[in-house]
C-alpha cells in the first residue's frame, strides 16, 4: 500500500508539473508572437523615430532570447514531469541527466558551484524506475551543492561498464571528510533504501581517495535487467 | 496563380490572431478559427490548402479534427503546432498523415517556410492527378483530387 500511495503521489506531482509546463509554453508562444510582431513592425519602419526604433529592437531581441531560454527550461521540466508517468521504463540515461542537470543548474549557480558533464555517446538504454533514479541523483547532487564551499566543481560522467550503464558523480578537490559530510547518515540511509528498491548498485562517497558516487544501472536486455 | 488558402486553428485567440498578422506581413493571408467544431464547419464551407492546427482545445480536440479532416479532405495539408504534444501524440498525428509537427513557440520564418512547403506538396499532388488524366487514367486522377465529401454529393 505504501508503494501504491507513493507512486500515485508521484504521478500526481508529475501531472501537475506537466500541466504547468504545457501552459507555460502557451504563454511563451504568445509572448514570442507579440514581440515578433513588434519586431516585424519596426523592421517595416512603423516604430517612429530612429532612436526609438533602436530601443524597441533591443527590447524585442531581449524578449526573444528569454523566450528561447524559458522554452528550454520548460521542455526539461516537462520531460522531468513525464518521467513519473510510469514506475518502470526503458530510457536514455544521458537524456534523463540532461534534463535534470538543466533544472539543478540554478541551485548550483546560486552557491557558485559549477557542474560539468561528460556523457558517453551511443550508450545502451537502461531499464529502471526513472522517477526514483532522478530522485537519487537529485538528492546526491543537492547535498553536494549544499555542503560544498563556493567555487566547487561537480563532474557528472556516464559510461558503459560490464553490460551496465554507469553514472559517476565526482566532486573535484573535495576531501574524504567532505565526502562524509555530503553523504551524511540520513542521506545514506535514504539512498541505500532507494537503490535497493530499484535494484541498482551504488558506491560512495569515497573511491580511491576522492569523493565519487557511482551508480550501476542495468542496461535494457542486459544481464542485470529486470525480467 | 491561385492564392494559397491557410487556416489557423487554436483556442488561444491572441496567439492565433497575432500569428495571422505576422504571416500576412510575409504575404501569406490566413483565416482564423478558435475551436475544433468551428474548424470543421469552416472547412466544409471553404476548404483550405494548408491547416495549422493546435492539439489541445476544449470541445473537439485537434487530434479528432485531424482524424475527421484526413478522412473527408485528405488533400488538405495539416501542420500541427502545439505546446502540449507528447511523443505519443506526434506518432499518432504522423500516422494520420500530417505534413509536419511543430512545437510552440515556433520560429515564424520556419513556420512560414513549412506552410509554403505544404502548399507545394498539395500543388504537386494535383499536378500528378493532371498527368494521370492526360495519360488517360481518368479514374485514378479523379480519385486523387476528389474528397470523400465530393464523392458523397455525386
Amino acid at each position: 500500500m505504501e508503494n501504491v500511495l507513493r507512486d500515485s503521489h508521484l504521478a500526481c506531482v508529475g501531472k501537475l508539473l506537466a500541466g504547468f509546463t504545457h501552459e507555460l509554453k502557451n504563454h511563451l508562444a504568445i509572448i514570442n508572437e507579440s514581440s515578433g510582431l513588434m519586431a516585424d513592425m519596426l523592421e517595416m519602419g512603423k516604430g517612429g523615430e530612429e532612436e526609438t526604433c533602436r530601443k524597441f529592437q533591443k527590447i524585442t531581441s531581449t524578449i526573444a532570447e528569454r523566450v528561447v531560454q524559458a522554452n528550454v527550461l520548460a521542455r526539461h521540466l516537462n520531460g522531468f514531469a513525464h518521467r513519473m508517468d510510469v514506475p518502470d521504463s526503458v530510457f536514455d540515461i544521458n537524456e534523463l541527466l540532461d534534463e535534470e542537470l538543466a533544472l539543478i543548474l540554478r541551485f548550483a549557480k546560486l552557491k557558485g558551484v559549477s557542474i560539468s558533464s561528460r556523457f558517453q555517446g551511443g550508450l545502451p538504454s537502461v531499464d529502471s524506475n526513472p522517477a526514483l533514479l532522478q530522485f537519487i541523483l537529485f538528492a546526491l547532487i543537492d547535498s553536494i551543492i549544499s555542503r560544498l564551499e563556493c567555487a566547487g566543481e561537480i563532474n557528472v560522467i556516464t559510461l558503459e561498464s560490464g553490460g551496465n550503464v554507469q553514472v559517476r558523480i565526482e566532486v573535484a578537490g573535495a576531501t574524504p571528510e567532505d565526502g562524509g559530510r555530503i553523504f551524511h547518515k540520513d542521506l545514506a540511509e535514504l539512498i541505500r533504501f532507494a537503490v535497493k528498491k530499484i535494484n541498482i548498485s551504488f558506491d560512495g562517497p569515497v573511491d580511491k581517495g576522492r569523493v565519487r558516487f557511482t551508480l550501476n544501472i542495468p542496461s535494457a536486455g542486459g544481464p542485470g535487467a529486470p525480467c | 496563380m491561385k492564392e494559397m488558402k491557410v487556416l489557423l486553428v487554436d483556442d488561444e485567440e491572441t496567439f492565433v490572431k497575432t500569428l495571422s498578422e505576422r504571416l500576412e506581413m510575409r504575404d501569406m493571408k490566413s483565416d482564423t478559427v478558435f475551436g475544433g467544431q468551428e474548424a470543421l464547419h469552416f472547412v466544409d464551407d471553404n476548404e483550405p490548402d494548408v491547416m495549422v492546427l493546435d492539439l489541445k482545445m476544449p470541445g473537439i480536440d485537434g487530434m479528432e479534427v485531424l482524424r475527421r479532416i484526413k478522412k473527408r479532405y485528405p488533400r488538405i495539408q495539416v501542420i500541427i503546432l502545439t505546446g502540449h504534444g507528447t511523443d505519443k501524440d506526434e506518432d499518432e498525428a504522423r500516422r494520420l498523415g500530417i505534413f509536419d509537427y511543430m512545437q510552440k513557440p515556433a520560429d515564424i520564418e520556419t513556420l512560414a517556410e513549412r506552410i509554403k512547403a505544404a502548399y507545394k506538396t498539395k500543388v504537386q499532388d494535383v499536378m500528378a492527378a493532371v498527368a494521370f488524366a492526360e495519360a488517360g487514367e481518368a479514374e485514378t486522377a479523379i480519385n486523387m483530387v476528389t474528397t470523400k465529401k465530393e464523392k458523397e454529393s455525386e
